[in-house]
């Protein structure tokens, strides 16, 4: 496999996830045509560049410009309009049929309703909330001993899988922080142990100061501090553009 | 070009109303790809800083039934899309022709009046 082309590969589909967020409140046909129209762009811009030159593929989504300002752009269309109303539906063209002609429609609403619900404000940091409270949860009463501490574990990973907020690569490194270290033992706050420690003075008179066990449990703690603080800073960015 | 805030946001509104009429008549002398249009129009950096924005633009001109697009096949790769003018889109360019020329004449002429000049 062509590493180049994979990289290639994996820039444009970073460019063209990120334009689709921005574009989310636009009509779903609508959206769909202009990022139809950037990926062509794209195609045809790296086809005629026959080298195998890695930068090739970051010129062209630098001149497209940021998503972002071209979704402000669209949107700035949809509002004040300066072209005439569409005509009664003409034949003769070869796209894709074009459903109805009002801008907006039911099914439009219906379809882009989940999507902006994942992408809402509160959803970062209302995710991670819900780690924490599983947490604590499953610190007082053990994981499986709290069903609650459970669902909310569950809706926190449905959150962070299903929420346009991020993308995979950070959902990939918070479900194995988050979705797989817990099952495997770790607790969801990256130690319980750390809190036996805490409420229980400077020194714990179990594992002792400075016992592996008690920093292992300070380090996952910071991790999981660490990993919540910078997930809700990326998502929260993205909110704006969606 | 460097401009200031106050330019940019003048420029912005400028280019929204000018800039569909601008893609239709480089469709006037024929059929072109979106590639084509894009770079053609960011040649000066003055019309689109950004290729990016020309799409949604091309989606309303369809939608508004001034260009129609298809498919030409190519044998060195994928079919390629194409724009083209429709009638409708020739007669609004024609009209805003009509309009633009007396309109970017007189703010010309407003530019270049002399200080207390013939107002009367």
């Amino acid at each position: 496999m062509n590493s180049t082309r994979e990289r290639r590969i994996a820039a444009v589909e970073r460019y063209v996830h990120d334009l689709a967020i921005a574009l989310a409140d636009l009509p779903t046909d609508e959206r769909e045509e202009v990022i139809a129209g950037i990926r062509e762009h794209i195609d045809d811009a790296l086809a005629s560049d026959a080298s195998d030159d890695p930068g090739a593929v970051e010129g062209v989504l630098a001149s497209l410009g940021d998503p972002a300002e071209i979704a402000a752009d669209a949107r700035g269309r949809s509002r004040a309009p300066s072209l005439p109303p569409p005509p009664p539906p003409r034949t003769t063209t070869t796209d894709p049929p074009q459903t109805n002609a009002a801008p907006h429609s039911a099914s439009d609403r219906v379809n882009a309703q989940p999507r902006r619900l994942l992408a809402h404000e509160w959803v970062p940091a209302g995710t991670m909330m819900l780690f924490v409270l599983a947490g604590a949860l499953s610190w007082m009463f053990g994981f499986t001993g709290s069903p609650i501490a459970i669902l909310m574990w569950l809706i926190g990973l449905a959150l962070l899988l299903g929420s346009p907020l991020w993308r995979s690569t950070e959902k990939f490194v918070a479900t194995l922080w988050f979705g797989v270290a817990p099952v495997a033992g770790v607790s969801l706050l990256g130690g319980g142990g750390v809190l036996y420690w805490a409420t229980n003075g400077m020194f714990d008179p179990y594992y002792g100061s400075g016992s592996p066990l008690t920093l292992l449990s300070l380090a996952g703690l910071a991790v999981t501090i660490v990993l919540m603080v910078w997930l809700v800073s990326v998502g929260s960015k993205r909110v704006s553009d969606s | 070009m460097v401009l200031g805030d106050a330019e940019s946001r003048l420029l912005t509104n400028l280019r929204r109303g000018a800039l569909e009429y601008c893609v239709l008549a480089l469709l006037r002398n024929g059929e072109a790809y979106g590639l084509d249009i894009a770079h053609a129009l960011s040649a000066d950096g003055v019309l689109i800083t950004s290729e990016g924005t020309l799409y949604p633009l091309l989606a309303r001109l369809r939608r508004s039934g001034l260009v129609t697009t298809s498919w030409q096949e190519s044998t060195t790769g994928p079919p390629r899309r194409y724009y083209q003018l429709t009638t409708s889109g020739a007669e609004a360019l024609d009209a805003f022709e009509r309009a633009w020329k007396p309109f970017r004449d007189a703010v010309d002429r407003a530019l270049a009046a002399p200080p207390n000049g013939n107002m009367r």
